[in-house]
Formats: structure tokens, C-alpha cells, sequence
């Protein structure tokens, strides 16, 4: 069963628990799970802002992985894989209608900050800052979402990025520039 | 530069970033807003850097390792089973039981057209009233040359090779076994 062991599952990389658990060590599997649920829901919600959907399409996301682990090529790394997976079940969840957290008209969101004025920022503390951040994210489109979630959050490289959205490069360079530019817009009313 | 002659949001990035053009340098040194605006896109990404993850319900990877030990399990219930080891030897011996079968069936064939059986039966089929008016030991004679014996065992291999056809079936799990207690 996928129960692990958990001081060796810690030190094992993502290719030695996949190998093992081909090899019939089911519990290198749920040790997987354990260090990857985290990742995979926090990129769900950010998508989906759905707290049981968010539970729901995780869930699909290690099914879909553990039913294709015969056929992975154990050379890639895991975590870009695991998490398209994730964000393809987001889009085909968007497409049967289900609608991701909507993007806020920006004049609307500025509004709510515009009586602080353009120096709010540095007022700001670092905690504040985050806590704006989080609620700013929010408004940003389900694919800067996505992107933000991916660089900040999960630290992944461009590159990896590109092959977990199944993006261009360059689309993922002007999707951080452009979500970016539009968190200062939401932040720092002028 | 925008429109208002200010660094765009990408050169304010890339400044943030410390990776500034000798155009946008000569800018910022002459432009509070903009040195002002690079500070706080500093600060934001710094930010971004530090932004912690939404994180799941306490239990949630357990229900999904829970989940999917349910769906292993149920998986394993309905996997075919492999085929009993006697399962090719009756299968021979049914493909062999056909063939001594067939070989019977298609002697007793010749015999009862030899003996005018056949020819008997389709009268009998065509026109039963002629039959009916045939004398008792007519009957009688056509019903000793039959070859009964050989049709006797011809029906007792086909028997066998009915019997043995399901038993090689259920060993492969082609042929549900009754009473059969495998639930899905």
C-alpha cells in the first residue's frame, strides 16, 4: 500500500522513489504524494480559487500520474510533469463551464486603494505587502495566476514553466512581465 | 520610455532585476518617480519571492494516498487471474474431442445414407402419410440397420467435448463460472 517510509523517502529523489515504486515498493509513492499535494493544490486553487474543487482536481492529478508512471520517462524531472497534468485538469475543468476566479475590472480594484495614495507601497510593512499581494494576485487572469504561482511560489526555472503550461518561452517571459506590471498597477494607484 | 518620457514597466523589471541600460541609468539618476517606482518594484518582488503557498486541508495528502490505495485494490480484485495449469491440457483434449467428434458424426453420416435411413427420413419429412402406411416389420428392419451403437457414442463425445470446452473457458475466465463469488 502507498503508505511511506518517511526518513527514507526524504532523502530519496523524485526518479529513486518512481523507480522503487515500479520496482513494487508501494509505499515510495505515497511518499511522493506527501511531497508534492502542497505544490499541486496551492497551483489548483490559484487557478480554480475553489476550495473543493481544488481538493477534487488534485486528487484526478495523482490518479492521472499514478496511472501513467509505466509509460513516464524517468530522465524528466517530476514536478514540471505532475503539475501539467494539474494544470490541464484546471482547463478542462474551466471549459465545462466551471469558472475560474474572475479578473477583477483593474479601474474597480484600483479603487479600493486609491484613497492611500501612490506611496502606499512604502508604507507598507513586508507582512502587509504579502497580504496585499495575495489578495492582488487574485484579480490578475487564471494564466498569469498560473505563472506567478509557477516562478514565485513552486521556483521553477522559464524553462520549466514553458513545458509545465505547454507555453513558448517567450509567452512565459511577457506573462511575468505583464502580470507583474499588472500587480504594481493594482498596488500603486497614480 | 513611455509616453511620458518615464521608464516603461519592462525597463522598470529590468532595473529592479539590476540589469539597466545605459539609457535608463541616465534616466533614474534625474528621476525620482522612476527610482521611486524601481523601489517598489524591488519591494514587490521581493515580496513575490516570499509569498507562501494556499495551503491544503491538514489530511488531504492521506485521503488521496487512502484514495488511491482503494482504487489498487479494487484494481487487483478484477485482474484477470491466470490460467489454471491444466487449463492447456483440456483445452487439448477438447480441441482432440471435436476432431474424434466430427469424425464420428460424419461416419454415422455415410452409414445411415448406406443404409437408405436418410432417404427414410426425408419421406417421413416430405410426405409422413406414405410412411404411416408402411407395414410394422418395414419399420422394424429400417430401425435395425440404424447404426445406433456409433450414434450412441457420437452423442456421449459431443457431450464430453461440451463439458470439456466450458471447463477450459473458466480457467481463462472466458466462460463466468456459476456461482462465481468475484465482485468488480
Amino acid at each position: 500500500m502507498f503508505v511511506s517510509d518517511e526518513t527514507t523517502s526524504r532523502q530519496s529523489t523524485d526518479e529513486e522513489l518512481v523507480r522503487r515504486y515500479l520496482a513494487g515498493e508501494q509505499g515510495a509513492f505515497g511518499a511522493l504524494i506527501s511531497r508534492y499535494t502542497p505544490a499541486v493544490y496551492n497551483l489548483v486553487y490559484r487557478y480554480t480559487g475553489d476550495r473543493p474543487e481544488s481538493e477534487n482536481i488534485t486528487q484526478e492529478t495523482w490518479v492521472r500520474l499514478w496511472q501513467a508512471l509505466p509509460r513516464i520517462e524517468l530522465d524528466r524531472p517530476l514536478k514540471p510533469y505532475l503539475l501539467r497534468i494539474a494544470f490541464n485538469l484546471c482547463r478542462s475543468w474551466a471549459s465545462r463551464g466551471h469558472a475560474p476566479q474572475s479578473e477583477l475590472d483593474i479601474d474597480e480594484a484600483q479603487d479600493c486603494l486609491a484613497d492611500e495614495g501612490a506611496d502606499v507601497i512604502e508604507r507598507l510593512t513586508e507582512a502587509e505587502l504579502r497580504e496585499r499581494l495575495q489578495a492582488a494576485i487574485v484579480k490578475l487572469s487564471p494564466i498569469y495566476r498560473a505563472v506567478m504561482t509557477l516562478r514565485f511560489n513552486e521556483d521553477l526555472s522559464y524553462e520549466e514553466i514553458a513545458q509545465t503550461l505547454d507555453m513558448p518561452l517567450n509567452t512565459v517571459r511577457t506573462c511575468l512581465r505583464r502580470g507583474k506590471a499588472r500587480l504594481r498597477q493594482l498596488l500603486e494607484p497614480e | 520610455m513611455n509616453i511620458e518620457g518615464h521608464l516603461d514597466s519592462g525597463k522598470i523589471d529590468q532595473a529592479a532585476a539590476g540589469k539597466t541600460t545605459s539609457e535608463s541609468d541616465l534616466h533614474l539618476a534625474d528621476c525620482d518617480l522612476c527610482r521611486a517606482r524601481v523601489a517598489r518594484a524591488v519591494k514587490i518582488e521581493r515580496a513575490l519571492c516570499a509569498m507562501s503557498r494556499v495551503e491544503p486541508a491538514p489530511g488531504l495528502a492521506s485521503r488521496i494516498t487512502a484514495s488511491l490505495n482503494a482504487r489498487q485494490a479494487q484494481l487487483q480484485a478484477v485482474e484477470p487471474r491466470q490460467p489454471k495449469p491444466y487449463a492447456f491440457a483440456v483445452g487439448i483434449a477438447a480441441a482432440l474431442g471435436t476432431l474424434v467428434a466430427l469424425a464420428l458424426v460424419y461416419e454415422v453420416g455415410l452409414e445411415l445414407a448406406a443404409s437408405g435411413a436418410l432417404n427414410f427420413l426425408s419421406l417421413f419429412l416430405r410426405r409422413p402419410e406414405v410412411v404411416m402406411n408402411y407395414p410394422g416389420d418395414a419399420l422394424a428392419t429400417m430401425v435395425e440397420v440404424l447404426p445406433v451403437p456409433q450414434m450412441l457414442m457420437t452423442l456421449g463425445i459431443v457431450i464430453v467435448v461440451i463439458v470439456l470446452a466450458r471447463s477450459f473457458g473458466a480457467a481463462f475466465d472466458v466462460v463466468p463460472a456459476r456461482g462465481s463469488s468475484r465482485h468488480a
